[in-house]
């Protein structure tokens, strides 16, 4: 194969390189001082006249990845500045909130009184019990009766299984938010409105995880169960022994689901509870926004908070996350 | 040596049967007996409400309505003078009456004594403004009248309790009451309470009589069900019911939390569509909204996603980094991230419009102004539903088969080739995946209008959008009938993206 423009220059190569760092710097500069345009635009064209003397095979593959790593990062500095964002403000005084320009980092990294009058002002331990005992509780059992019922509709046999398995799927599609209303009347006529329990008790059974159980389920091998049959072990026992210990990459992957969506959830707690101590912690939040005001420094102190068991969770079962959701094809 | 080898021990399998039997026996007795206890508790707790109701009912009649009618009577024999001595000497009894006439009520007294007491009563009160005479006077001669109005309230407060049946009772109890819902379901209870015991006498009968076959083969039956009940409990309760039970609130016209509704018809349907004439009509407002986001979001987010997708698919280092930066915002909750875009947002302080200046736009209220408010809802609906879209992307990515691209790499094919005849065809139905579920989970927005504008659909009502509209007549003007009118429309155009969808993922399947 032939190279063509083994064109290489020294000149080229270190306008190339000192391009991309004037850039680099310039960018930056001007991002956090708002003076440094100018070595941006220069660098940029540095680059541009280096590639023009020196596009040899080797340059121009470095320089394409150069461009695909800068959009990568461009893309994630992107996604990831909100947090940032948050981190940054919430160490900020109410002071320094209000100046305009805004400054990219607080004055002192070790001011946590926003968190500690935000802590005050709302019972924000009480919404983290409150969340965590949903979460816990309403996973627990969904799981617990998703596995149930998964492995009846994958091994054992009874009349009109597969008609019921598409009738439920059926119900799938219909949507969260047409249910809610039935769901508040229900819970209000129970009388438990304004509880824990209606948090917990509609989410006790979800038919999109018995769906991914049960097809998870269905790829294990009959003949094992037969075969631990034969050897006179139960269902019961073959379920708990056999079958769940095997499917735990799916298991795990309904329990992050479940306790993502149940640690997020909006719509309900803002229909059916009213009182201060019975807030989850999104819910708490946002009340939270109309108690403070103006006030963003303890806003973002608080959403610190709020947001924090999810990215720690996240970094520790990315993995399990990622493919779960691409698996399931549901929106987290 | 032979050795001889223990006989093999079975153990006995049909037992297990037996005992599953008689578990399910014990089970049902005792939970059909509590839900049977549960429903009778409530129907006792309801009677005893009906016992209260109906004495409401007659002192009601007894006290206010005699005390209101017996006053035309008087007046048409009555002078002037009396006349308004007459208006004083009822409002001056009015009210210690009533707990005179409770009082006389609980001790069981007639309601012919109870209303003598209410005349007598008033003609004291007479008879203390003017002279005992002038009120004897008037009480004799009104007093045929008197006796035909006595005769008159007495059955109509017959007929007012013979009306007052336990349904109606049931149906006037308060969502407030204490054992409401013991009361307002112990029909149902009693039902499935008696359903459940009569299954566990007729499995008691099995286990007692039938052949040990036949005892056998019902605990295998018996499985499956112990299997699903947890499950198909919540599924009835919480999916199931809901759905048949707001397809018929939406035909209920003005159905209210408290139950009340005016009749059935098609009224639910024509206010949301049609609204108040002359006023705004916030369903059609939002069904705009909702049209135009998922047509800005869906397909900006997947030409994004695809690009992100390309590029974190090749060989990367810090692939880790990259992922966990891009995947970030799916975990985090809605609301927190809402309010730091918020804060982003901000038209005072906020950092975007510090952004802008640096490339000399003027500041920007985003969040006030309304011209803005759509491009502020679709930035953060764009953000928050990337990486979800990358996810899915890179998964299908990375499912199409090497050999193709070393195949193409062979040939001498260039990238942006290769991107275009391989990557893009092979990748197209997992684009159609994205883009019908971002299409449906677009079409339900709403977490990111009530974070980003505070609690209200925008700033001046203008981000109105169909999940709003339903949880704002839900929950703010408990209008139930409307709004499950609103959902079943929604409904209507989830379905098509889900059918789609379906259509998508068989097709998908079936080439892979």
């Amino acid at each position: 194969m032939k190279k063509q423009n083994r064109t290489r220059s020294l000149l080229g190569t270190v306008t190339y390189v000192a391009g991309i760092v004037l850039a680099l710097v310039g960018s930056l500069t001007w991002l956090f001082k708002e003076t440094g345009s100018l070595p941006f635009a220069v660098g940029l064209v540095a680059v541009a006249i280096g590639l023009f003397l020196n596009h040899s095979y080797k340059t121009k593959v470095l320089s394409l990845r150069g461009i695909r790593y800068f959009f990568l990062s461009v893309g994630a500095l992107i996604m990831v500045f909100p947090f940032y964002w948050m981190l940054v403000s919430a160490f900020k005084t109410s002071a320094e909130m209000n100046l305009f320009p805004p400054s990219m980092l607080p004055k002192n990294w070790r001011n946590f009184n926003n968190f500690v009058v935000a802590f005050q002002t709302a019972p924000f331990a009480r919404y983290f019990l409150n969340s965590v005992a949903t979460c816990l509780s309403s996973v627990g059992i969904t799981t617990f009766t998703t596995v149930l019922a998964a492995f009846a509709f994958s091994r054992l046999k009874f009349p009109g299984r597969d008609v019921l398995f598409s009738l439920l799927l059926s119900m799938m599609m219909v949507p969260f938010e047409m249910l809610v209303i039935t769901n508040y009347t229900t819970i209000v006529k129970v009388g438990l409105n304004d509880t824990i329990w209606a948090l917990i008790l509609p989410f006790t059974s979800s038919i999109f995880y018995t769906y991914i159980l049960r097809n998870f389920f269905v790829s294990i091998p009959e003949g094992l169960y037969w075969s631990a049959r034969v050897d006179g072990c139960t269902n019961w026992r073959y379920l708990w022994k056999i079958m769940v210990p095997i499917a735990r990459p799916s298991l795990v992957t309904i329990v992050l689901l479940n306790a993502m969506a149940s640690w997020n959830s909006f719509m309900w707690p803002l229909l059916v509870i009213k009182k201060d101590i019975n807030r989850t912690l999104p819910f708490g939040l946002y009340t939270f926004t109309t108690e403070v005001g103006a006030n963003n420094e303890l806003l973002m102190a608080a959403s610190l908070v709020v947001v924090m068991p999810m990215i720690i969770l996240f970094l520790f079962a990315r993995k399990q996350i990622v493919s779960g959701v691409s698996r399931g094809g549901i929106k987290g | 040596m032979k050795q001889k080898l223990p006989a093999p021990t079975f153990r006995k399998r049909p037992q297990r049967g037996l005992r599953r039997l008689a578990v399910h026996v014990v089970a049902l007795f005792l939970l059909g007996g509590l839900i049977l206890y549960l429903g009778l508790s409530g129907r006792e707790m309801l009677i005893n409400h009906m016992d209260v109701a109906k004495a409401n009912v007659s002192i009601d009649i007894l006290h206010t309505k005699a005390l209101a009618d017996i006053k035309p009577i008087l007046q048409e024999y009555a002078n002037d003078s009396v006349n308004s001595i007459l208006d004083q000497a009822i409002s001056s009894k009015k009210r210690g009456l009533k707990t005179v006439v409770g009082d006389m009520f609980a001790s069981g007294s007639t309601t012919e004594e109870i209303y003598l007491a209410v005349e007598q009563a008033v003609f004291e009160g007479i008879a203390s403004r003017t002279d005992q005479a002038s009120a004897d006077g008037l009480q004799a001669v009104a007093r045929e009248d008197l006796d035909k109005f006595m005769a008159q309230l007495v059955q109509e407060e017959t007929e007012a309790l013979d009306n007052l049946c336990l349904a109606k009772v049931r149906k006037s109890l308060k969502v407030t009451e204490k054992g409401y819902a013991q009361m307002y379901y112990h029909i149902a209870l009693i039902a499935i309470g008696g359903v459940l015991l009569g299954f566990a006498t007729f499995l008691f009968g099995i286990w007692l009589f039938a052949p040990h076959k036949t005892k056998i083969k019902t605990a295998e039956l018996l499985e499956p069900i112990d299997y699903l009940l947890p499950f198909f409990v919540g599924v009835f309760i919480f999916t199931l019911y809901p759905i048949v039970r707001v397809v018929i609130m939406s035909f209920q016209e003005r159905y209210r939390l408290d139950g009340s509704f005016q009749g059935w018809g098609l009224g639910n349907y024509q206010y949301v569509i049609h609204g108040i004439p002359g006023t705004s009509n916030y369903f059609t407002q939002g069904l705009r909204n909702t049209f135009l986001y998922v047509i800005m979001t869906v397909p900006i987010t997947t030409v994004l996603a695809v690009i992100i997708a390309y590029l974190l698919n090749q060989k990367l280092r810090f692939s880790a980094l990259f992922q966990t930066t891009y995947f970030l915002p799916m975990v985090t909750s809605v609301t927190a991230v809402g309010l730091v875009w918020r804060w982003i947002f901000n038209g005072n302080f906020g950092i975007l419009n510090a952004v802008l200046q640096l490339f000399g736009t003027t500041p920007i209220d985003w969040l006030r102004d309304t011209n803005y408010s759509m491009t502020v809802l679709v930035v953060f609906g764009i953000w928050n539903s990337l990486p979800f879209t990358i996810i899915l992307l890179l998964s299908g990515l990375q499912n199409i088969d090497e050999s193709y691209y070393t195949v193409a790499k062979v040939d001498g094919a260039k990238a942006m080739r290769i991107f275009r005849r391989i990557t893009v065809p092979l990748l197209a139905p997992t684009i159609g995946l994205v883009l019908t579920i971002n299409s449906i989970s677009a079409f339900k927005v709403f977490t990111d209008v009530t974070v980003l504008f505070n609690g209200s659909p925008g700033p001046a009502f203008n981000m109105y959008t169909v999940v709003y509209y339903i949880y704002e007549m839900m929950r703010n003007r408990l209008e139930l009938g409307r709004a499950a009118a609103a959902a079943i429309i929604l409904f209507v155009f989830i379905f098509i993206f889900t059918m789609l969808q379906r259509y998508i993922q068989r097709k998908w399947n079936y080439t892979t």
